[in-house]
């Protein structure tokens, strides 16, 4: 299967989930507005307009993507090893969480550190350096230039 | 005259002037290093720029942008790897000239032909977006649904290489905008009981996700390649590398010819640099007495590549102005980004707020003669940025992207919504499907949405009234037209490539 067929078929099984259970369920917290007339469309005519183009859109894609060849971008992604990306996105998602545990500067050097580790960079000291050094810069630059409070672990506040 | 005294003073600002210096310095620095593209700088600067002034965050955003686009050109010239899209057709005779020795020389000419290009579009912006602006004035909720639902085809149709997938992403991005209250009546829709998603999907985090963390979700995947610089601007000979004044007189005409190419797509919504610099170059080399000199290291080529792109600059900013819809995806960021300052972009801006106005066409020439500057002293320097490993950069990036998602609202469900995003742009790259109408169509869809249904209150609930208008009938006409002759086309093309010998 193809890149793009495989896309076509995602994205027709979450159209198709979005018109038929996301989009009803708008109607049960429609506001009545006390027998107020309008002649416009409701809440859930643009919903199901966006819904049935992605549809349609979906199902041609699904279609007409059988009939042209992979493109090497596309087919690359069954040659290339899915752990690194997967592992990546993985740490990125624990950064994102762990922010609220442990603070942002802690959670970030073990993000930059755990990276540099596993993804081979050449100078153990550069990595070190780096991992410490940028989380420190990016949260002083928003904390002192921009006034913006990054979190910060409960355990040091 | 006080609102354009007003934006001057602004821009003399000690602040605003630096800031302007080291968005040009980092766009062309971004620009120059493969894999970073202007979208992830641009996008990664909007969570900074809410915190500014508008004249500030204005110069921030559009110095990385003018620069970006330039820098591009550095690897394309020494790597063979262009460092935006945009700069693609850079390669085509810009490396060829670097292997025999005129790396230099077409990185000058690369300067130049941008500098020429971007100039070429200002003016075309200080000319055309005022009249543009005053005919939209004068239209009603009818011809904007039309308006905006025509923006919706065309960049479907026109971005990427196919135009149903250009409008499932335009489609997805549509259904994107849904989230959250609807404009009329305030209804939640699809907000789980959850308070931070009654204001919709934010922006910032949606757009740092598609554009920045799907790029490094990409590098990650071709396991951070290194790239090798293969020549020393120092070692070559400078006589040779010196641009003679015939060679100048040859440029005039490709250069200008270009910019008017670049300036064109740059009016239309949601094709970009990177068509338009394809265009152009192929152009000039039809219109060549001797085409066979492209390819080959002709000056022609990379001014032509270069003068397009830059010139798209400018011109982008025409449609984002004039109508409120953007002509890519930088200035759909900085669309946003506007929004995000209070700044509603369209007809009205020239209004109500002249002074924005008036600091974005001070801006981008300022930008531009920067860029000139900067450009023609660090050419060297700018050089020795391509050899930083990808392995010890993208890592930082994808530091600055969860900061900057966090930042613009203090909210942890922002940061997976990016990296929700980040997953989908690289999916959408890989599978061959182009991002930009997403997030245009993402901007656009609240004001279609509020134009319709003002639109059919006038007309007691008739749509009748959407094909009886001549300009939204006109649209919609020409929509329908310009789907049919593109399906036709791919169709053709198709038939063609499956008969073709493998």
């Amino acid at each position: 299967m193809t890149g793009g067929r495989a896309i076509g078929l995602a994205c027709t099984v979450a159209s198709i989930l979005f018109l038929a259970i996301l989009v009803p369920g708008i109607d049960a917290n429609r506001f009545t507005g006390g027998g107020m007339q309008f002649y416009s469309v409701g809440p859930t005519a643009l919903p199901y307009f966006a819904g049935g183009l992605m549809l349609l859109f979906s199902v041609l894609t699904l279609i007409t993507s059988g009939q042209e060849r992979p493109k090497p971008a596309e087919s690359g992604v069954a040659s290339a090893s899915l752990w690194r990306p997967v592992v990546f996105i993985l740490l990125a998602a624990a950064l994102s969480g762990g922010m609220l545990i442990a603070g942002f500067l802690i959670a970030a050097i073990l993000f930059l550190l755990a990276v540099f580790w596993i993804y081979g960079a050449a100078s153990k000291p550069l990595a070190l350096g780096l991992g410490v050094a940028v989380p420190l810069g990016v949260d002083l630059v928003l904390r002192k230039l921009f006034y913006i409070p990054l979190p910060v672990a409960p355990f040091l506040s | 005259m006080e609102a354009f005294l007003t934006a001057l003073a602004g821009m003399g600002e000690p602040a605003t002037l630096l800031t302007l210096l080291l968005s040009v310095a980092i766009g062309l620095v971004i620009g120059a290093i493969p894999g970073l593209t202007v979208n992830i700088a641009v996008a990664l600067a909007v969570p900074l720029a809410i915190f500014m002034p508008t004249s500030q965050a204005l110069v921030m955003l559009i110095g990385l942008y003018g620069a970006g686009i330039f820098g591009g050109s550095i690897s394309a010239i020494l790597l063979n790897a262009p460092g935006t899209p945009a700069s693609a057709a850079t390669v085509f005779d810009g490396f060829p000239m670097a292997q025999r020795g005129e790396a230099t020389k077409a990185l000058r000419i690369s300067l130049v032909a941008s500098v020429f290009g971007s100039i070429f579009s200002i003016l075309l912006l200080i000319l055309l977006a005022p009249q543009l602006a005053d005919f939209a004035l004068r239209f009603g909720p009818v011809e904007i649904a039309a308006l905006l639902f025509f923006t919706f085809t065309i960049i479907g149709v026109l971005s990427g290489d196919s135009m149903v997938k250009g409008l499932l992403s335009a489609s997805i991005g549509m259904v994107l905008a849904t989230v959250g209250s609807d404009p009329m009546l305030g209804t939640p829709r699809f907000t789980f009981g959850l308070t931070s998603l009654l204001d919709g999907l934010t922006y910032v985090p949606l757009l740092v996700g598609l554009f920045a963390l799907a790029e490094i979700i990409d590098e990650v995947t071709k396991g951070f390649p290194r790239s090798k610089q293969r020549f020393d601007l120092d070692q070559e000979d400078r006589a040779r590398n010196r641009i003679s004044l015939p060679e100048w007189r040859s440029l005039l005409l490709p250069m200008t010819r270009a910019s008017g190419i670049g300036s064109f797509i740059g009016i239309l919504p949601g094709i970009g640099a990177t068509i338009a610099s394809f265009m152009a170059y192929a152009d000039i080399k039809r219109s060549a007495r001797n085409p066979e000199a492209f390819g080959k290291g002709d000056i022609r080529g990379v001014a032509a590549s270069e003068s397009s792109n830059n010139a798209v600059v400018g011109a982008t900013f025409i449609p984002t102005l004039a109508l409120g819809i953007p002509g890519d995806a930088v200035t759909a960021i900085l669309l946003g980004a506007l929004v995000i300052q209070g700044v509603t972009p369209g007809p009205l801006i020239f209004v109500n707020a002249p002074e924005v106005v008036y600091t974005i066409y001070i801006v981008l020439f300022a930008s531009t003669v920067l860029m000139g500057v900067i450009g023609y002293f660090a050419i060297r320097p700018l050089a020795l940025t391509l050899r930083i490993p990808k392995i010890y950069l993208m890592p930082c990036v994808a530091l600055m992207c969860v900061a900057g998602s966090y930042v613009a609202r203090n909210n942890i469900l922002d940061l997976f919504v990016m990296l929700g995003a980040g997953v989908l742009g690289f999916i959408f790259n890989r599978t061959g499907v182009p991002v930009a109408p997403l997030l245009i169509t993402f901007i656009i869809t609240r004001p279609f949405e509020e134009a319709v249904r003002q639109a059919l209150t006038q007309s007691e609930g008739s749509m009748a009234v959407f094909f009886t208008n001549p300009i939204s009938g006109g649209l919609i006409l020409f929509a329908i037209g310009l789907m049919g002759f593109t399906l036709r086309s791919e169709r053709r093309r198709r038939s063609t490539a499956r008969s073709a010998p493998q």
